[in-house]
């Protein structure tokens, strides 16, 4: 998220240095974003803003606090006057200029508002410490109040939002910490509904470590996150917006009050939420972003931002409320400048929301045409390319759709449909393995009576003698598989003998290194998390070469004050020896992974969890044998390496600090007298 | 022969394919997006669109009278002209239409605007020895001053002697006891007494058709300039107020494509004044002027209507618009009850020289922005010149008057400006990879498609054909990316297309990426007036420095170029030249108007051959063509109609482009628009894919492909073409908005095109014009 907001600010810092060549001409004051492979890109405006307006049809919206609208495409706004310290609900259509003011002899200082299926009106007011249910004429038919119960707390009752569900339950945020209360039709209090939990962090587990008793009380008046605002779908299920929280800000509840929605794309200030006409989701922050989910929480539109000066049209200054119509409408409060913006979709909104429509009613192969028309508008649009792939799918065109998927970076899409097309191949070509099956087999037991093999393998390892004999590298080099073989008698052989030298070492190092760079970029698609246009050799080397000779120093500077009888070259060798388990087990890594699906990830995760495991052992009896310790020693020997490594970053870090000051401080003083000039 | 053969099976292949793809793509997905009432009328009303003239009469109650204190200075057939020393205040009366304008209003009521408002003259001034402080609109009339007046043909010379000023009420009261000898000067002081101790010349003048008033930079005297300069000078700032809707009307700033205030009471809901400085922000000098404009003021012009058709009046800035701003108070602006333009003319600013690299500490100086004249221009409009097509037209006749635009458009078809996009770079495992996006090979192929589809009027850009491609590598020599074709298959290439096309390389002059050729950063990078580099650091960016160039390495990359482009014929497109001017330091300040005159030697070097994006009105007089033209405004709250007041001014002279469609997310409404405003469509293509721009620098470049676009490129080029093309050449007469959403535009060959915005089918004067559609009438062909 913080990486988007760079992006963002770089945006319009761009746009302020050379604003002519980025982007096209959007005609609104926004730019519109989308995520392609996690990462926000700018896209086609969706929305496109009309008008900001105080008045609706002549009757002025004073402050106004929230905005519902109703099937029948009837809006409703409640708004206070704060000089005069009452309320109202301003009612008008969307289709004619109908427009009635409810509720101006009782409402104090009303901040929600909610329509239910059978038109009776809920209005949650703030300054009458009431919530209300009124019929279309504005009669009260039921006023909501503070509980009685001690489940209630000793909180006031000062209800801001509030919506039905399908079992004419009542929800009222009161105090967004404790959830959402709620009610019987008839004003009963059944107790809180979606509280957000506390999660345990790092800080709050030394905390509560390190904290004295009363500490530790004061502590507990951490309240969990703050719901901020409601919405209910179609569906009866609960949407609520949370400050404070980086992704999972947006939640869909069901009935136990648990998160449906994953981890979404949200920032961290989130004012106001509403659910749309096919189930997409908005939300709107205090600082002026609107984001549009589709109902499984993926994010489609990203735009909007602050305008305190408020001149601009499309952005806010304090915006408190959004709704959606039918129609894809988007209406806007903004408390601050006391406007009503209204957003109208644009064609490439709305083929994005046909094809989606489509989609989630599983209409996938109709879906086709339409997301094609909207990748055509956008190539990077990832949940087009998603989209398309299930079309495919439910085609049973796989490879097409392995390819859309590929190009979402949907995984889970690709792993199925990997797993169809290989299915296929299987089943084409099971025929040839089976006849290699037979062959390897029969081969193998030939063998076993004849032993004819060794015709074929003693003049391939005659030929090796031969070449290790000539060359005394590859015979160092080779060396490897002895050590792998016979570790403690090849680490003598190394340390007495000096069987091994740097420079074959060295090409061993570089080999780890070249098995590296080609993991990283061939692994599987599925298994692989990397973005490869990312990869800067660079990095990965230092990731690699610099802990490595970090811990071979620290290592020789550690053995030599604790009689370690490894000298520099020993240790260097050995420990490059010693972690080849891991670094040979990366190639047989990325053949698997090009066969696999997420079926059988396990496969994956044992070669991985081995070959690390070996690594460690050996790593461990390299460091024992190369020193001649116990293992006492050995395990100190290693602590004392790695606290080592880090002493001696630490000082590398503070030396670069202290030289970069006095860098500056020259350059600031030849500036003040050149500037001073 | 066998090539030619071929190329038509490919070509025909090629269009094989598009018929299948195109019953994929273009099979009409009908998606109900019928709006409600509301939403259409209120879309329809916004600042997006122009609105229904208010017609009414202005109230001759509402005439501004003819004084005793007002002196006749000047008369010519249509205007007089008075003078009012007493607050050095003229007013101009339209003989015909009985209408005054006058320079200051009577009895204002504007709180701390009062003196400004109630003169003819505003100054602004730094006082340097309290930390530079700025203090801003002072009106002449607070100032104490003497006069010398003389007479010049068809006007007078003022000679203004600024003695001093009271900023303050006790001020002002003690300052009738100094004028009484009974307080000194020092004791005067003490209450806020400010000494001025300037002068300037002040001309005015009466034109055919309406005023001119200039301050001579050489006239203008100041003292103490080591404790007071001068520096803005205001022009006339109540020239054309109104007040809240009193008269019906407007004002037009020329805004992005053009924009309209209507007079309107805004019950104080806008707080805030339209303030931009002309020709765009001034990358090299940033001082505390903040605009909240997303478009450049590209023409010095603004205007104001009092009652449309009735009179009116078009400012110009003649000379010193390099170093001015235009402001626009909305009734409700900063508390006041007027409607007003204006603008200010900037002699100096103050700007904050950093000591330290970490900008902790510094000092406020003063630098010299201007030493140009001030100069405007104030027609007069009446009749059916009071409107905005009446101001554009009046400023493009006196673009032609003074020789800056001279050409004019003649072709059967109007032109196509298709971009063809041909290769960038990403990051690879080591250094850049270029991406191959069209060949010159590819490029053949789809403009041959276009030649069978019908079209026959070009012009062409190559973008991207530099060696490594487009971002990060301009400014380039004439090097083509041998990974593209050899020199001869694009000298082919350009070639062939020119027989149907005006071809141009996309190149940047005044901006250079980060491996342009032969750009040395001690000598050609400029630096700002605070002497720092003028570059902008891109961390998510492909190639994260991006510099601008001094003017005068601009010119020499240019002039050096220059034969190379001749050489293979080709027309080039400047990327910033013609949009930006910055003031910069090299071993010593230089201005916006420095920067001009060097961009104007390169200009005028290219003179015809180049082709600008939105350029400003300085670049008008060198363009061949004009593109991206803006097609909106900067929309903030307060604008009340969009119009094409730049189309209008160069309409028939050079073609103007729109953006790229490709990007067109509103379809056929924003296609009608291009055909209301008279611009021309434009697009972006490649022959791969553009997810292959993933991770490169232009990666908003997210649709171009060829083969998904083709077909919508002929389309809609044939619906726009269909409308234009009985109006090539020809200039707009008259812009009507009959009713809400329709618009009606009469050209000077008495082609009429209707224009229909709204959902349903409409019949205006006997015509039926579809929804979002247009319908011709009038003398077409």
């Amino acid at each position: 998220m913080k990486k988007f907001m760079i992006v963002l600010i770089l945006g319009l810092l761009m746009s302020v240095s050379f604003g002519i060549t980025l982007g096209a001409e959007s005609g609104v004051r926004y730019d519109t974003f989308t995520i392609s492979n996690g990462r926000f890109v700018p896209t086609q405006t969706a929305y496109m803003a009309l008008t900001n307006r105080n008045e609706v049809y002549g009757e002025p919206l004073d402050r106004p606090n929230d905005i519902y609208i109703d099937k029948d495409n009837f809006v409703y706004i409640v708004s206070s006057n704060i000089d005069a310290k009452t309320g109202k609900i301003i009612k008008f259509s969307l289709e004619s200029q109908d427009v009635t003011v409810l509720g101006e002899d009782f409402l104090v200082n009303p901040t929600g508002v909610y329509v239910d299926q059978n038109g009776f009106i809920y209005v949650a007011d703030r300054g009458g410490g009431k919530a209300y249910k009124l019929d279309q004429t504005g009669v009260i038919l039921q006023e909501y109040t503070k509980p009685d119960s001690p489940l209630f707390g000793n909180d006031q009752f000062q209800p801001k939002k509030i919506v039905t569900d399908n079992s004419d339950n009542v929800y009222i945020l009161n105090n967004g910490s404790r959830g959402l209360a709620q009610f019987t039709q008839d004003n009963e209090f059944l107790g809180y509904f979606g509280t957000n939990s506390i999660q345990p962090s790092l800080r709050t587990v030394l905390q509560f470590i390190f904290f004295t008793k009363e500490q530790r009380e004061n502590l507990y008046l951490l309240s969990p996150a703050e719901i901020s605002n409601v919405a209910i779908d179609d569906r009866g299920l609960i949407h609520t917006v949370t400050l404070g929280e980086e992704s999972t800000g947006v939640k869909r509840l069901n009935i136990n009050g648990e998160n449906l929605l994953g981890e979404v794309y949200n920032l961290p200030d989130l004012e106001d939420v509403y659910v749309g006409p096919i189930g997409n989701i908005y939300t709107i922050t205090k600082s002026g972003f609107i984001y549009e989910y589709d109902i499984e929480g993926n994010l489609l539109f990203a735009f909007g931002g602050q305008d305190e000066s408020n001149q601009i049209q499309g952005l806010f200054n304090v915006p408190s409320a959004i709704a959606v119509d039918k129609d894809y409408n988007l209406f806007v409060l903004d408390g601050s400048s006391n406007e009503l913006q209204i957003f109208t979709p644009t064609e490439f909104a709305d083929m994005v929301h046909y094809a989606l429509f489509l989609y989630q009613d599983g209409l996938y192969a109709e879906s086709r045409d339409p997301w094609l028309e909207v990748l055509k508008m956008n190539d990077m649009f990832d949940l087009a390319h998603k989209g398309l792939g299930n079309a495919y799918f439910s085609l049973g065109d796989y490879e097409a759709a392995m390819e859309e998927y590929y190009i979402a970076m949907d995984r889970d899409g690709y792993s199925d449909a990997f797993w169809e097309v290989r299915n296929d191949y299987l089943i084409d070509n099971v025929w040839i393995v089976l006849i290699f099956f037979f062959v390897f087999l029969i081969a193998y037991v030939i063998n076993l009576k004849l032993r004819y093999s060794k015709y074929i393998f003693a003049p391939v390892k005659r030929g090796v003698r031969y070449l290790r004999n000539k060359s005394r590298i590859l015979d160092e080099c080779l060396y490897l598989f002895t050590y792998l073989k016979h570790p403690s008698d090849a680490t003598y052989y190394i340390k007495r003998e000096n069987k091994v030298g740097y420079l074959s070492a060295t090409i061993i190092l570089l080999i780890y290194f070249a098995l590296y760079m080609i993991f990283i970029y061939s692994f599987g698609f599925l298994f692989n998390y990397r973005v490869i246009a990312n990869i800067n050799i660079v990095e990965e080397a230092l990731k690699i070469f610099l802990p490595f000779v970090l811990f071979v120093f620290a290592n020789y500077l550690i053995g030599s004050i604790r009689e370690g009888e490894g000298r520099l070259k020993d240790i260097y060798v050995t420990t490059i020896f010693s972690l080849a388990p891991y670094f040979l087990s990366l190639p047989i890594l990325v053949i698997l992974s090009k066969g696999l699906t997420y079926n059988e990830t396990f496969i994956i995760s044992l070669i991985q969890f081995v070959s690390i495991f070996i690594t460690v052992i050996y790593f461990f009896f390299m460091v024992k044998e190369t020193h001649f310790y116990n293992v006492k020693e050995t395990v100190a020997s290693i602590f004392l390496s790695f606290c080592t490594m880090v002493l001696m970053l630490l000082g590398a870090f503070i030396v670069y600090i202290l030289l970069n000051e006095l860098f500056k401080l020259i350059i600031d003083l030849i500036m003040e007298v050149y500037y001073r000039a | 022969m066998l090539n030619i053969f071929k190329k038509i099976l490919l070509v025909t292949s090629i269009g094989g394919v598009a018929l299948t793809t195109a019953t994929i793509i273009s099979n009409e997905i009908d998606i109900d997006n019928e709006q409600p009432s509301y939403i259409e009328s209120i879309k329809l009303d916004s600042s997006r669109y122009s609105r229904v003239d208010d017609l009414s009469v202005v109230d001759t109650e509402l005439y501004i009278d003819i004084k005793s204190s007002d002196e006749l200075i000047a008369e010519n057939d249509k205007l007089r002209l008075y003078y009012d020393e007493d607050i050095i205040s003229f007013k101009i009366e339209n003989k015909d239409t009985n209408y005054v304008f006058a320079t200051h209003i009577d009895r204002v009521s504007a709180g701390t605007y009062d003196s400004l408002l109630s003169g003819g003259l505003g100054i602004e001034y730094i006082q340097v020895t309290k930390g530079m402080n700025i203090v801003e609109n002072v009106g002449i009339t607070d100032i104490a001053l003497t006069q010398e007046i003389t007479q010049v043909e068809n006007g007078i010379k003022v000679s203004l002697d600024l003695g001093g000023f009271c900023p303050t009420r006790t001020c002002k009261r003690n300052y009738e006891f100094y004028l009484e000898g009974l307080i000194t000067l020092e004791q005067l002081m003490g209450f806020g007494y400010i000494e001025l101790n300037m002068g300037f010349d002040f001309i005015v003048t009466l034109e055919e058709d309406g005023i001119r008033a200039e301050i001579p930079y050489e006239s203008i005297r100041e003292e103490k300039t080591d404790e007071i300069l001068l520096s803005s000078l205001i022009v006339f700032p109540a020239l054309g107020a109104t007040k809240l809707d009193e008269i019906p009307g407007y004002m037009m700033i020329p805004d992005g494509a053009g924009a309209l205030v209507r007079y309107e009471d805004n019950e104080g809901r806008y707080k805030s004044p339209y303030r931009a400085q002309f020709y765009g922000i001034n990358y090299g000098l940033r001082d505390n002027f903040i605009t909240v404009a997303n478009y450049t003021l590209s023409m010095p012009i603004f205007g104001m209507v009092h009652g449309v058709n009735q009179n009116g009046l078009l400012g110009i800035v003649e000379s010193g618009d390099y170093s001015s701003r235009l402001f626009m108070f909305q009734n409700g602006a900063n508390n006041l009850d007027y409607n007003l333009v204006f603008p200010k003319f900037d002699i100096r600013k103050t700007f904050r020289q950093s000591f330290t690299t970490d900008n902790s500490s510094g000092t406020q100086r003063v630098v010299d922005t201007s030493s140009a004249d001030i100069a405007m221009l104030y027609k007069v409009l009446d009749n059916d010149e009071a409107n905005y097509v009446g101001m554009a037209n009046k400023y493009k006749e006196y673009l032609k008057d003074k020789g800056i635009l001279d050409s004019e458009l003649n072709s059967q078809d109007i032109p196509l400006h298709l971009d063809y996009l041909m290769a960038d770079s990403k990051n690879a495992l080591l250094g850049k990879q270029t991406i191959e996006m069209s060949n010159t090979d590819d490029v053949l192929l789809m403009h041959e498609y276009f030649l069978l589809q019908g079209l026959s009027n070009f012009n062409i850009g190559l973008m991207g054909w530099n060696d490594g491609g487009y971002s990060g590598n301009l400014p380039s020599s004439v090097d083509f990316d041998g990974k593209l074709g050899s020199t001869r298959s694009f000298k082919n290439l350009i070639e062939e297309l020119q027989k149907t096309s005006e071809v141009s390389l996309i190149n940047s002059y005044v901006y250079a990426g980060e491996e342009a050729d032969s750009i040395s950063e001690r000598g050609d990078i400029a630096k700002g007036i605070d002497r720092l580099r003028l570059q902008y650091q891109c961390t998510v960016c492909v190639y994260e420095d991006q510099s601008l160039l001094y003017p005068e390495s601009t010119l020499r990359l240019g002039t050096k170029h220059f034969e190379d482009y001749m050489d293979l014929n080709v027309n080039v497109t400047f990327e910033m030249l013609g949009n930006t001017l910055f003031s910069y330091y090299d071993s010593g300040y230089y201005s916006r108007e420095d920067s001009y005159s060097i961009y104007q030697e390169m200009m005028s070097l290219y003179d015809g051959k180049a082709g600008y994006l939105r350029p400003n009105a300085y670049a008008f007089e060198y363009m061949s063509s004009y593109y991206q033209a803006p097609m909106f405004n900067s929309q903030l709250k307060y604008f009340d109609d969009l119009v094409p007041v730049l189309q209008i001014v160069l309409m028939g002279e050079v073609p103007l482009f729109s953006d790229y469609l490709n990007f067109n997310s509103y379809g056929q409404e924003f296609l009608l628009q291009l055909i209301d405003f008279n611009v021309y469509p434009s697009f972006v293509l490649t022959m791969n894919p553009s997810s292959l721009l993933k991770d490169t620098d232009i990666e908003y470049i997210y649709t171009s492909e060829f083969d998904l676009w083709k077909d919508t490129v002929v389309e809609q080029y044939d619906f726009i073409n269909d409308a234009l093309k009985h109006v090539i050449g020809e200039t707009l007469v008259s812009r009507e908005v009959p009713v809400q959403g329709i618009v009606k535009n009469t050209y000077s060959n008495g082609v009429i095109i209707y224009i229909n915005y709204t959902s349903t089918d409409k019949v205006y004067e006997g015509i039926t014009i579809g929804a979002i559609n247009y319908a011709l009438g009038g003398d077409v062909q």
